[in-house]
């Protein structure tokens, strides 16, 4: 039984200087992967950014378990606290490594010590238990980005959103995050993932469901499934 | 000239000093501080003369061997104001009966607290009522008349001021006179010439032209002639003399 | 030169035996502008965070107006607490003018504004990321507010020391208001304004030195936050 946990309908969003999102139809299927591959200024952003509740469509809808998301919604930030975005190019709070893993954890009114495990196991899942007490401006490229990771999946999310999960970093470390994304994917099997990346090799290594976008629009989806239609 | 902050407000020297300044053809700078200010010039040889009002300390200067040639120039008193309606009632002409009753009701009572003339006169009858003022109700300012004035004013509280200065400021303060007449009240003023031999580079002798000519007839009338709001601010002193 | 020396001689004597008057005129100093400045505060960082972040009808104005404020000397806002006090003033029967209540006044609306105007760039000057970062981590508006705040600290901490430092030495609305009364509403500026006049030199320097002495770690402590916040 298959539910899409994401839907976008007739969606329209267009900015100032003249670029425009326009998605007819989407799903996401709670659960599975997703890779949105494009190139710069494909609309990468500007879709996850709808899909995590950041922005809202000028027509169209959003829909998160078949209930539309309204900018009004008194019910917004319990909403987002469902869906998170890591940013391409995140970023980081003033203060140490561990702060900044606590943060999305405070927000949801749980006490330090009850999320302390939590927290060391998040630290060593991505190998930055050495750092916890570092000051975050101290951190490399790759430190800062697996941080934003950390922070992002010690909230247990239901839809997990990386914009560009691996911007510039060499390949190591690319490997690494690469690993540890297919690792979330394998062993989360009820959170939903949607990344985004202008690597076609790695949109390849992340998932098996690629929505290709280009100007704006969903170009085709590989591969091809009889449930989502595009036009 | 170093001079006290009330004379100088009094505006007497504005019509006193031109007519000498003209026969003489000399300018006097006329520099107006405290009286415990004015001394301590006159000590450091800063000034040529002295235009004060405190005896005591005037005796003092020239007992210790700064000042000679010393005369009376005129008078006039102290008087205490305060608001209309005389909270404390002192109305009468009981200085230290005054004083005590502000004191016992602690009453607001606004004093220059800067060792001026005026200040040393409130300073020695508080010593006569035998207390040393202290408390919420006792404000020491540390500046001029008007200043001190003002604040009593504000705070309808009451404040020793001599009549010259009252009456420079009676319009634009609320405060009455409520206590006048005592003849503890007295307040000489006096002239007095810094030792040429303590400070050999002293003006002395425009200074003691200076000196004739306000103990002078013409100095005297002059005095004796200043009204403000239609009062004689000060008595000259040699047509009424009180010990 | 020896008059400077024996000044400054008896200054430091003042000051290390504690000396009653020196003590009574800076703790007047700390009152009034501690006070102050917690009021300022108060009113100016959330009027600064909020003109930074929203976009309301009159926006310009208010900057406008705020900028305005902060050119004010300190004798016009002397002048302007005075009328509003003094008896004849609409709010006279308060009696509060020549009380440290009416420096407080005074000085709470001289720091206002260099709080406010601060606060404001402080905020402007928080990382634009701030907001969508707290927001998908789950944070609501009130939540966010805090965000961008606690990213600006340093400079909101830089913002209010510097309001500190102006009502620390500013001698213009003590005198105006205040009276210089001894024990009462006589701070450091106004002792240091007055009585040195009245030859009282010792004290004026001693006055001064303890003057420094609070002016200089502030500043210092304004240099560290503004230089933390880049």
């Amino acid at each position: 039984m298959e539910k899409p946990v994401l839907k976008v309908e007739n969606l329209s969003r267009s900015y100032k200087d003249g670029f425009t999102l326009e998605i007819p139809s989407l799903e996401f299927q709670e659960g599975k992967s997703y890779v949105l591959f494009g190139p710069n200024g494909a609309g990468k952003t500007t879709l996850l950014n709808l899909l995590a509740f950041l922005d809202f469509p000028q027509e169209g809808k959003v829909l998160f378990k078949e209930k539309e998301i309204v900018p009004y919604n008194s019910n917004l930030a319990s909403l987002r606290k469902k869906v998170t975005l890591v940013m391409q190019d995140p970023y980081l709070f003033e203060g140490s490594v561990i702060q900044n893993l606590y943060y999305g954890l405070k927000l949801r009114s749980l006490r330090f010590n009850e999320v302390e495990e939590k927290i060391e196991d998040t630290l060593n899942m991505l190998s930055l238990w050495g750092l916890r007490n570092r000051d975050v401006q101290t951190l490399s490229g790759g430190e800062r980005q697996k941080l934003a990771l950390a922070r992002a999946i010690i909230l247990d999310v239901e839809v997990l959103l990386l914009d560009e999960p691996t911007p510039h970093l060499d390949e190591i470390c690319t490997a690494f995050i690469e690993e540890f994304i297919n690792n979330i994917v394998t062993n989360r099997s009820s959170q939903t993932l949607i990344m985004a990346t202008h690597n076609l090799e790695q949109a390849h290594r992340l998932s098996k469901e690629i929505i290709f976008l280009q100007d704006g629009r969903v170009q085709f989806i590989s591969p091809k499934k009889g449930r989502n239609k595009v036009k | 000239m170093a001079t006290t902050t009330s004379l100088e407000n009094s505006g007497l020297l504005a019509v006193l000093l031109p007519p000498f300044e003209k026969r003489f053809d000399v300018k006097v700078d006329v520099i107006a501080v405290g009286t415990g200010k004015a001394l301590k010039l006159g000590e450091n040889g800063d000034v040529d003369v002295l235009f004060v009002h405190a005896r005591e300390a005037e005796n003092r200067f020239i007992r210790d061997g700064f000042g000679i040639n010393r005369r009376d120039v005129m008078y006039n008193d102290f008087v205490i104001i305060g608001p209309a309606d005389d909270p404390v009632k002192i109305k009468g002409n009981d200085a230290l009966g005054a004083f005590r009753k502000i004191a016992h009701r602690k009453w607001f009572f606004v004093s220059r607290g800067d060792e001026s003339g005026t200040h040393k006169k409130e300073k020695k009858l508080w010593e006569l009522v035998g207390m040393k003022p202290r408390g919420k109700w006792y404000l020491e300012t540390g500046q001029g008349m008007g200043v001190t004035l003002q604040i009593a004013d504000e705070k309808r509280g009451y404040c020793l001021v001599d009549q010259g200065t009252y009456i420079a400021y009676a319009g634009k303060v609320e405060l009455v006179i409520l206590c006048e007449g005592d003849e503890r009240f007295f307040n000489p003023y006096g002239i007095i010439a810094v030792s040429p031999k303590r400070h050999p580079y002293v003006n002395y002798l425009y200074a003691m032209a200076l000196i004739g000519w306000v103990t002078s007839p013409e100095g005297h009338k002059i005095i004796g002639e200043f009204k403000k709001e239609g009062k004689v601010l000060f008595h000259p002193a040699v047509y009424k003399y009180k010990k | 030169m020896d008059y400077i020396f024996e000044g400054l001689k008896n200054a430091f004597k003042m000051i290390v035996g504690l000396d009653r008057q020196v003590i009574s005129i800076a703790l007047v100093s700390i009152k009034v502008s501690t006070l102050s400045i917690i009021l300022a505060t108060g009113l100016g960082v959330p009027v600064g965070f909020y003109v930074a972040l929203k976009d309301f009808w009159g926006k310009t104005a208010v900057v406008i107006i705020l900028n305005t404020l902060l050119a004010l000397p300190t004798v016009l806002i002397g002048l302007l607490v005075y009328s509003f006090l003094s008896r004849q003033g609409p709010l006279g029967t308060l009696g509060l003018l020549y009380t440290p209540w009416a420096m407080v006044i005074g000085q709470s609306i001289l720091a206002f504004p260099i709080v406010a105007a601060l606060s404001l760039s402080a905020t402007q000057g928080v990382d634009k990321r701030v907001k969508k970062t707290a927001l998908t981590l789950g944070a609501n508006a009130w939540q966010t507010g805090l965000a961008i705040l606690a990213e600006g600290r340093f400079a909101i901490f830089a913002a209010i020391i510097a309001g500190f430092g102006r009502v620390f030495t500013e001698v213009g609305i003590s005198m105006m208001v205040g009276g210089n009364i001894q024990g009462y509403t006589r701070n450091i500026t106004t002792a240091v304004a007055l009585e040195t006049g009245k030859g009282e030199f010792s004290l004026g320097i001693a006055l001064g030195i303890i003057l420094l002495m609070v002016a200089l770690p502030v500043n210092i402590l304004f240099y560290c936050f503004q230089r933390k916040k880049s």
